[in-house]
This record gives structure tokens, C-alpha cells and sequence, in this order.
């Protein structure tokens, strides 16, 4: 709660004692004129001025009480107008803060309300959405799943078809190998045979033809191959 | 001169190993007829006591003339006969590689038959090459040249083996 008319009243109250000791210290301060005038002309007149001093103690005396009169008055004024105007601030202000209340309590209630419902249509709205995706990444996974065995499938069967005409090829490429090593084979040996053959042929002659051929007839032999070699220019 | 006196050797020579033979016969016959005591008389070479394995061989030195024999004296005997045997060695030499052994005569013969159709007085090297079977193989400068049987079977040899094949 605000202190605005204790405050107002401590200031008029205040003042008023500021005006109750400036006025008594304009009266002793009178008193002490007096009393110096007193002194100073003491050898005068002195109850002319003890009259002109009592006059005007009283004067003062009169003029500080009518002061004091006004200042209680005008304190009393102030206090009252204060307290009429603090009761009156406060009952403004409890009506502005009872108002305020009443408004924020509306309008957060009203907010509040407003964010329930948001909340509840963000929730529906966050529900549809989770529902929705659920729905969508299932059937991503299905569409995923079908891809896989898809792919899997093609592969495998492209494998299956590859690794076949590897071990096909591989397999004719034996049989070329092993058919050509039974050709190369057949024609060693055959050659071998050939070369057999042929031996047998040279060595049948050379038993035969030393006891055919008489000394005559190969030296017949030399001379044919002398011949020969004079007419090729072998022997020039 | 050592050129004409080796001619008149080759005459009746025709083998390398007959002509060094020859050579060294002759050397032993010079040396001993030379430096012995001279005798009246023909000099023969059982006199001299010069015996050959080769009954060939003496009969040549008793055909050479006297007039061979007297181009040799004490002094020229060694530096002729050296200078002939370099003219031998440097002589061309047919190698005739046989597949029997031949006789002296044979031998005779185609070294005689080797002079006629070459007219030259290269020498003949016999050798025995079994494997040859019938015919000769030549060799002249360092390159071998086949007349043999075996060589014209081997250049028959496709022939041959058709022949033997199995016809369909």
C-alpha cells in the first residue's frame, strides 16, 4: 500500500514545525532585541520600552499564536485534505487494481483458455501428423523392403548367370587345354613314330646294304657325290 | 723348288695322312742315305733298314727317280723337307666321311678320281660315319655337305612314311 497522505501529512507536519521554530526564533530573537534595546537604553527610559518591549512580546506573542492558530489550521487543513486525498487515491487505486485484477484475470483466463485450445488443435493437429507419418514411413518401408528383394533377386540371378558362363567357359577352356594336350600328345607321338620309323628304315639299310652293296658300288657312290659337288660349285 | 719336289710326292699321293706319312718316311731315308757312309751302288731302302707299315708306302719311295733324290744334300735336307711340310699343312684338304672302311686301293682311286674332276692337287682326308649308310658327305672349308643315303632318305622322309600309311 502506497504512504502518499502519511507522507503529505509528515511534510505538513513539518513545515508546521518549521514555521512554530522560525516564529519562536523570530520571537527570541525579538526578546533578544528587546532586551538589548532594553539595555541600550536602560538608562532612559526604561518602561517605556518595558511597555514598547511587552507591547511587542506581546504583539509577537500574538502575532506567533495566530500563527501557530493558522499553521495548526492549515495543518489540520492539510492533514484532512490529505487523508481525504490519500483515502480517496486509495480507494482509486484499489479500484484500478481491483479493475487491473478483474482485467488480467480475464484476459489470462482468456489466454489461457486461447492456449488450451491451441494446445488441444496443436495436439489433434500433432496427432494427425504423427498418424500420417506412421502411415508414410510404413509404406516407405514396405516400398523399401520390395526394392531390396527386387534388387536382391536381379542380383542373385546375375550372379548365378555369370558365375555359370564363368564355370562354362572355364570348363571349355579345360577341355580346349586337355584336347590340345592330347592333340600335341598324338602328334609327339606320332612324330616319334615317324622318327621310328625312320630309323628302322636307316638301320635296316645300313645292315642290308654293307653286305649288298659291294666296295665297287660305293666307291661309284663317292665318285657320283664328287660329281655333284663340282657341279653345285660346293667344292671350287 | 720345295713346291715342284712336293708335286712330284702328290703325283702318287692323295691322302693327308699318306702324304705326312710319306714325308716322314722320306725325312728318314734322306737322313740315313745322307749322313752314312756313302756305298757304291743304288741305295734301297732295306739297305737303310727303313721298314713301313705300309707296303704302299716303300714301293713309292723306290719309284721316286734318282733325280729327286739328288736335289738333297747335307745342307739343304732339313730347310727342304721343313719347307715342304708347311706347303703340306697349308694344302686344301676335301674331308670324304665314308660309312665303311675302304681299301688302299679305293682310297687310291678316288683320290685319284678327286684330282681329275678338280684339277688340283688337294689332298683327301678319309673318315667312317657308320650312319651314313651308303654314298659320302663332304666337307670343304669348314662346311659339311651330305651325299649320303641317310641324307636323301631324310629328304625323302615324308614320302616314305606316305607310303608305309594305310590308304583309305
Amino acid at each position: 500500500m502506497l504512504n502518499l497522505p502519511n507522507l503529505n501529512t509528515d511534510i505538513l507536519l513539518l513545515i508546521t514545525s518549521l514555521i512554530a521554530i522560525v516564529a519562536l526564533a523570530l520571537y527570541l530573537w525579538q526578546i533578544r532585541k528587546s532586551q538589548k534595546l532594553l539595555e541600550e537604553v536602560e538608562a532612559s527610559s526604561l518602561e517605556k520600552i518595558k511597555e514598547r518591549s511587552f507591547a511587542l512580546l506581546r504583539k509577537a506573542y500574538l502575532k506567533a499564536q495566530d500563527i501557530l492558530g493558522k499553521a495548526e489550521l492549515e495543518s489540520v487543513k492539510v492533514a484532512a485534505t490529505s487523508r481525504f486525498t490519500s483515502k480517496k487515491l486509495e480507494e482509486k487505486y484499489q479500484a484500478e487494481i481491483a479493475s487491473v485484477v478483474s482485467n488480467m484475470e480475464a484476459s489470462f483466463k482468456s489466454e489461457v483458455d486461447k492456449a488450451q485450445k491451441t494446445f488441444a488443435s496443436y495436439l489433434e493437429e500433432l496427432k494427425q501428423k504423427s498418424g500420417k507419418a506412421q502411415i508414410d514411413s510404413e509404406g516407405l518401408l514396405q516400398q523399401r523392403i520390395n526394392q531390396l528383394f527386387d534388387r536382391f533377386e536381379t542380383n542373385l540371378a546375375e550372379f548365378l548367370t555369370q558365375t555359370e558362363q564363368k564355370t562354362t567357359s572355364s570348363i571349355e577352356l579345360e577341355l580346349k587345354a586337355a584336347r590340345n594336350l592330347i592333340d600335341t600328345y598324338k602328334q609327339s607321338q606320332l612324330k616319334l613314330i615317324d622318327e621310328n620309323i625312320i630309323a628302322m628304315l636307316e638301320k635296316t639299310l645300313s645292315l642290308v646294304l654293307v653286305k649288298k652293296l659291294t666296295l665297287r658300288d660305293q666307291v661309284d657312290l663317292v665318285y657320283e657325290a664328287l660329281e655333284k659337288a663340282k657341279v653345285e660349285k660346293f667344292i671350287v | 723348288m720345295e713346291k715342284k719336289l712336293l708335286e712330284q710326292i702328290l703325283e702318287n699321293t692323295f691322302t693327308k695322312s699318306d702324304l705326312e706319312r710319306r714325308l716322314r718316311l722320306l725325312k728318314q731315308y734322306l737322313v740315313k742315305s745322307l749322313f752314312r757312309q756313302v756305298q757304291a751302288g743304288k741305295v734301297t731302302p732295306e739297305l737303310l733298314n727303313i721298314n713301313s707299315d705300309i707296303a704302299s708306302d716303300l714301293e713309292w719311295l723306290k719309284s721316286l727317280p734318282d733325280t729327286f733324290f739328288g736335289h738333297f744334300n747335307r745342307q739343304n735336307l732339313h730347310e727342304l723337307l721343313n719347307e715342304m711340310e708347311k706347303l703340306a699343312q697349308n694344302l686344301a684338304t676335301i674331308v670324304i666321311n665314308l660309312p665303311i672302311e675302304f681299301t688302299e686301293k679305293e682310297i687310291f682311286d678316288i683320290g685319284s678320281k678327286a684330282r681329275n674332276i678338280f684339277k688340283n692337287n688337294w689332298l683327301i682326308d678319309i673318315k667312317i660315319d657308320p650312319s651314313l649308310i651308303a654314298g659320302c658327305s663332304l666337307v670343304w672349308d669348314g662346311v659339311i655337305k651330305d651325299y649320303s643315303l641317310r641324307a636323301k632318305i631324310e629328304s625323302e622322309k615324308q614320302a616314305i612314311l606316305e607310303s608305309f600309311k594305310w590308304k583309305k
